[in-house]
């Protein structure tokens, strides 16, 4: 199964959404933010190379840390190199050998951020609760449904005391799993870590697992 | 009652056909029109217009209405140059996403790839396709699986280029050429290279050493074949630039007048 993590807004915790959700299925996590890539990568290939066509999509995915990466490069010309077309046919091929595959989309509603949701089976909508947030992740609720692919559930970032779950709800027309902010879950990423393996017993942590659940059934 | 009308022109170095379909029925349709020579057809963020598939086309023509195509190719176009070979009936809107996939992405949300001009120049990468030529893949991406085998390949720049130049007069080209136009020439220069050691005349193992470096026949073929549309780039480019040339030393100051401005 592929489940693209999305929004229309940067800075809401996508990366934070895809890496501690792929870490609470126990797959893989692909950072398909070409242009601005922030989940942690060693030296080797990465997403750039593949969609160059010069490396293997399986072959580059990082299986030293926490969790099994495939990362994308930094730099502009690998960007530019990067067909965004070859996506579908790189996350199947991973798909393969992994499961779920976690892609963490970039924001906006530019074709890097069309080719996740093209090939994923569901998405996970990512906002945080504010006047800014919300109104982009409908596009890409839009644009998801054009593409396909279904939402299977909402993540509302940095709720806060009384986050607005039914309202968003409504809106979104899926289930909402409120991740509390929370220092351990920012510093947790700044490590490159998933929350759960610092802090087990956190209320992000159980968020995660609450939205683990939420993913249709595997057809595996 | 379906009408069909073409027109045909010819630039340097393709011919640009224009169809234009009028539909007289009651009923909307969709007209699959297959050209009769092989196409180019009109990209829209690098990647074909919808409906395109090899040299057909599909248009949805509405009820009492007229839609127009138009497409360029590198062979010149018998009369007419398209022939309608289906017909059916077209029903519901049209939809961006009709059947998605990856070309239509792109072709409905544009690439998110950086511009060419924020991309750092590195002087062993050729051109990439849409800066000068029309190369399919690299049109949308600037990156041509090619052009980059050929920026990892070490070999055929240095000591080799100074030799070849020296040989066939490309000394001539002053050294303060353009980077992106000197890229341009090397990367013709290398193809040429490797279509040239399989001469008759060249000795068996420099042949066989030339089909293993260009990855097999298949890819040396193709290979020559996108030489052949570099040599008719190559000699508009040359048109061009002699007329630029004459036009830039015809235009002098007249100092007389200049003067009396200021």
């Amino acid at each position: 199964m592929i489940v693209a993590v999305a929004a229309g807004k940067g800075g809401v915790g996508k990366s934070t959404t895809a890496l501690n959700l792929a870490a609470t299925c126990d797959g893989v996590v692909v950072d398909a933010d070409l242009g601005m890539a922030n989940l942690p990568g060693e030296r080797g290939p990465d997403l750039h190379d593949v969609l160059a066509d010069r490396a293997d999509p399986v072959e580059a995915i990082d299986e030293t840390g926490p969790v099994d990466v495939l990362p994308c490069g930094r730099s502009l010309a690998g960007a530019r190199a990067a067909d965004p077309r070859r996506l579908t046919d790189a996350l199947a091929a991973v798909e393969r050998a992994y499961d779920p595959v976690v892609v963490d989309c970039p924001a906006g509603l530019s074709a890097d951020a069309g080719m996740p949701l093209l090939a994923a089976d569901a998405c996970v909508l990512v906002t945080t609760p504010d006047a800014v947030a919300l109104p982009d992740v409908l596009r890409t609720r839009a644009l998801a449904r054009e593409l396909d692919a279904g939402v299977a559930a909402a993540a509302l970032n940095r709720a806060g005391p009384d986050p607005p779950v039914e309202r968003v709800r409504r809106a979104l027309g899926a289930p909402v799993v409120t991740v509390p902010d929370s220092e351990r879950v920012a510093g947790a990423q700044a490590s490159g870590v998933p929350v759960r393996a610092v802090a087990p017993d956190a209320a992000a942590t159980a968020a995660y697992r609450e939205l683990a659940a939420e993913l249709p059934e595997s057809p595996r | 009652m379906l009408s069909v009308e073409s027109t045909v022109r010819e630039t340097e170095p393709a011919w640009l056909v224009s169809v234009r379909v009028e539909n007289d029925a009651d009923a909307a349709l969709a007209v699959d029109l297959r050209a009769a020579t092989p196409v180019m057809p009109p990209r829209r963020r690098g990647v074909p217009e919808a409906g395109w598939s090899d040299r057909t086309v599909t248009v949805r023509v509405p009820a009492g209405g007229r839609r127009g195509v138009g497409f360029a190719t590198e062979e010149q176009p018998p009369d007419p140059p398209v022939e309608v070979v289906d017909r059916t009936a077209a029903d519901g809107p049209e939809r961006a996403f009709d059947d998605p996939d990856a070309d239509a992405v792109v072709r409905t949300l544009g690439s998110g790839a950086p511009p060419r001009d924020a991309v750092p120049v590195d002087p062993e990468t050729p051109p990439s396709g849409d800066q000068i030529g029309t190369d399919d893949a690299a049109a949308a991406t600037g990156g041509d699986p090619v052009d980059w085998e050929w920026a990892e390949d070490p070999t055929p720049t240095a000591p080799d280029g100074d030799e070849t130049a020296a040989e066939d007069g490309a000394e001539a080209v002053p050294p303060d050429l353009p980077q992106p136009v000197a890229a341009w020439f090397e990367a013709v220069e290398r193809r040429c290279d490797r279509v040239e050691r399989v001469h008759p005349a060249a000795p068996l193992s420099t042949a066989t050493a030339a089909l293993a470096a260009t990855g097999g026949r298949d890819a040396l073929v193709a290979e020559a074949e996108r030489l052949s549309a570099e040599a008719r780039r190559l000699r508009a480019v040359a048109r061009r630039a002699e007329a630029l040339a004459e036009r830039a030393e015809a235009a002098t100051l007249p100092r007389s007048a200049l003067e009396a401005l200021s």
